[in-house]
């Protein structure tokens, strides 16, 4: 008997320890548990919405292209309009494109958190383990600035009004949640376009710290249109004058 | 009371509490920092509200997209009004573009150069502003398109900003066309941009709404790599997504 109420005190012991390991991992890491559900309900319902309407404007968009060449082919000045819209379209990020670049991978440091959480607990932040929005935001502009012709994150076509930005510890692109690895694919000159992802801070900084970052040549990369809208509500264009 | 025989029983469910409670621990562990139950309830409320603005205008360019497929359909192909159509499209894409100057309400950020300003203080402050719904931006009198390069040069012992290669000369003013009530509430709300730029870096930028904006044209860069993919398969060899 007495040797049962000994196991009883160890266990006890034991489960106390695991609600105190417990409840000081949630502390540690902020808002674990989400006291909605319903709101998560709502932002996967609203998602699923927003691809369905992103497909159903990539799907108008084509039966619009489709319509004009027919119209246009063979109506001399019409041709050369069609002509400047599909360079249009192919420079604001319309059309999907192909060819050689470079793939920029950025991952969440989950071994550095690992090993973090065991052996300091006390001192572990979440944060320092993630890629952040401004390491993918940053190393885009460094690829622009590399002559990047085109660029995705994740299959996000990076045009003109695309954001980057993080809401919580998620990052979106084009108002879309994305999930690590942060994959960035740029179509440009591959060597240039490699040197300046390696030789950008963020990338430096980030292998500094253990991150599993790393970039890939590649021959022939296909980058995806960009199937979101151009807000102009606002904007009119301004009459241009030949003289200033 | 108790016999020896219930001893067992207590045990197991004991043991199945533990059970339980270790597999809690671990699926907290667990739990992908980027994943919606990792998030406060606060970000989700503003997800949310990024998601419907989107929604927005998403609904927006697809009843304009719809407007112009009519007007494609109904309409023999040497009428004025398909001609038309083609051509609102193309004022469209120069203005989104930046290749065409445009006018319009929005906000006007001008930072004098007090504090040192980086440039990964311009991206950001520029990304915000599309963030925020800007239609248009210009630094300057440099116009922002998909390609433009913010950079820095070192001048001596200090850098200076470059956009596109040019310098950038103080004070910097950043005029973005879109609702000046919500491009300027993007930028100045508590914990926003401004707030962060005033409170780590003593920089203080003065936005203004504004109702009459002109923002100049730019020039795109020729491409040398990226060339248009050929057109998906046919419909049935897709995977939905």
């Amino acid at each position: 008997m007495r040797r049962i109420y000994l196991s009883l005190l160890i266990i006890s012991i034991f489960s106390g320890l695991l609600v105190a390991w417990q409840w000081r991992s949630h502390l540690a890491t902020a808002a674990q548990t989400n006291q909605d559900p319903g709101l998560i309900d709502i932002i996967h319902a609203l998602e699923k919405e927003d691809a369905s309407l992103e497909n159903s404007i990539a799907d108008l968009r084509q039966q619009i292209d489709s319509l004009q060449k027919k119209h246009s082919q063979g109506a001399g000045r019409l041709t050369e309009t069609q002509k400047e819209i599909d360079n249009l379209r192919l420079t604001a990020g319309l059309v999907a494109v192909t060819g050689p670049g470079i793939t920029v991978t950025l991952d969440d440091n989950s071994a550095g958190a690992e090993a973090a959480q065991k052996s300091s607990p006390a001192t572990y932040k979440p944060d320092d383990y993630i890629i952040h929005d401004k390491n993918v935001l940053y190393m885009v502009n460094e690829l622009k600035a590399a002559g990047a012709e085109a660029i995705a994150v994740n299959g996000q076509r990076i045009v003109a009004n695309s954001d980057i930005r993080c809401v919580g510890t998620v990052i979106m692109v084009n108002s879309t949640r994305l999930a690590p690895p942060y994959i960035i694919q740029a179509i440009g000159n591959p060597d240039k376009l490699e040197a300046a992802a390696l030789g950008a801070e963020e990338f430096v900084f980030l292998k500094s710290r253990d991150f599993p970052v790393k970039v890939n040549k590649n021959d022939s990369l296909t980058l995806p249109a960009y199937n979101g809208g151009f807000p102009l509500d606002h904007a009119r264009p301004l009459p241009t004058g030949g003289q200033q | 009371m108790l016999k020896l025989k219930s001893w067992p029983l207590s045990l197991t469910v004991v043991f199945l509490v533990l059970g339980l409670l270790l597999s809690l621990q671990f699926r907290t562990q667990r739990l992908l920092a980027s994943s919606l139950e990792a998030q406060k309830t606060t970000d989700l409320i503003t997800m949310w509200k990024n998601l419907s603005t989107k929604r927005n205008q998403l609904q927006g360019e697809i009843a304009q997209l719809q407007q112009q497929l009519f007007t494609l359909k109904t309409n023999s192909s040497q009428s004025s009004e398909a001609e038309t159509s083609m051509e609102k499209e193309m004022a469209r894409l120069q203005m989104n573009t930046g290749l065409a100057a445009v006018k319009g309400p929005g906000i006007t950020v001008t930072i004098t150069g007090d504090a040192p300003l980086l440039y990964y203080d311009l991206v950001d402050l520029v990304n915000e502003l599309w963030a925020s719904g800007a239609e248009a931006i210009a630094v300057n009198d440099h116009r922002i398109s998909a390609y433009t390069i913010i950079s820095d040069q070192q001048d001596g012992p200090r850098n200076y900003i470059t956009i596109d290669g040019q310098r950038l000369l103080y004070p910097i003013v950043i005029k973005a066309i879109g609702d000046p009530q919500t491009l300027d509430k993007g930028l100045t709300f508590t914990g926003g941009l401004i707030d962060n730029l005033n409170n780590l870096y003593k920089i203080y930028p003065i936005v203004k709404k504004e109702q009459d904006l002109q923002l100049p044209a730019t020039s795109l860069p020729a491409w040398h790599y990226a060339k248009p993919a050929p057109p998906p398969a046919p419909a049935g060899d897709q995977n939905g997504k």
